[in-house]
């Protein structure tokens, strides 16, 4: 099963409001040590904390605000 | 280009695969300093009968001493991954990347010099944001000091960018030298994503 679907099963991926296609090929980039990590600290701390407490919690990578693709001169 | 950035900044393997985004990107900008010094010379060659070549070759004898060296940050970056200079130099770079320098020669040599400005204001027009990429390398476990490159660049290249901008306003471009700087410009946005896609293969 792929992480992503395994993370919408455990209810930490609202699939009615899914991440982009790039955080999900994150996602499903991660090894399974990660994956379950995360499922544990959404089990021990809630989604409302993570909401609350953690930049970018839903998302998984901090976007490139200057949309540099870093070939610069 | 804005995707390919986002898959390459995201993706879950970027450590293994900056080595190889680093080679792509110094085959690039080993040219840079080239470039300009030829289109220089064009200028030189048209003050008599071209208002903008003025402006142009102050520009460029400003610029070519700014950016002398900048490739060999990117040698600095791989030197610290572990990848030796020489070998770096002596791999053959990819097609895409000659295609990039060759179309600018082309315009340069056989059209007009302006269109390198165009293909600088693609390449200077997005500074690399300095707080993002020193967090990109934390993320990753690569030192800081890997990133110099962009790091650099992402102090230098706002003012860069303004310079240009100046420089742009100043000139006394015709519809046809904005319609030039506009194709090598897309022209250089195709290409540079065709390169950087390549580091993701």
């Amino acid at each position: 099963m792929a992480n992503y679907d395994t993370l919408v099963a455990a209810g930490i991926i609202d699939k009615s409001n899914p991440p982009s296609q790039s955080d999900i090929n994150t996602i499903n980039g991660l090894n399974s040590g990660d994956v379950q990590g995360l499922i544990n600290v959404f089990s021990a701390v809630g989604t409302t904390f993570l909401a609350r407490n953690c930049d970018g919690a839903g998302g998984s990578v901090v976007p490139n605000p200057s949309r540099t693709i870093g070939i610069v001169f | 280009m804005d995707a390919v950035a986002e898959q390459l900044w995201s993706h879950p393997r970027l450590r293994e695969i900056y080595p190889e985004f680093l080679f792509q990107n110094h085959s690039v900008i080993r040219c840079s300093v080239p470039l300009m010094k030829a289109a220089a010379e064009r200028c030189e060659k048209m003050l008599a009968d071209e208002p903008v070549a003025e402006g142009m070759l102050t520009y460029f004898r400003k610029h070519i001493p700014e950016e002398t060296g900048h490739d060999e940050w990117v040698l600095d970056d791989l030197e610290t991954l572990g990848y030796k200079r020489a070998d770096i130099l002596r791999r053959i770079p990819s097609p895409s990347a000659a295609a990039l320098a060759g179309a600018q020669y082309y315009w340069i040599r056989h059209v007009h010099p302006v269109a390198l400005l165009g293909f600088i204001a693609v390449l200077e027009g997005t500074p690399p944001d300095v707080e993002f990429f020193e967090q990109t390398a934390d993320r990753i476990g690569v030192p800081r000091r890997a990133f110099s490159n962009l790091l650099l660049h992402g102090k230098l290249d706002p003012q860069h960018r303004d310079d240009l901008d100046r420089t742009l306003d100043a000139l006394p471009l015709t519809e046809e030298h904005h319609t030039l700087m506009g194709i090598s410009a897309f022209q250089t946005v195709a290409l540079l994503t065709r390169v950087a896609s390549e580091a993701l293969q």
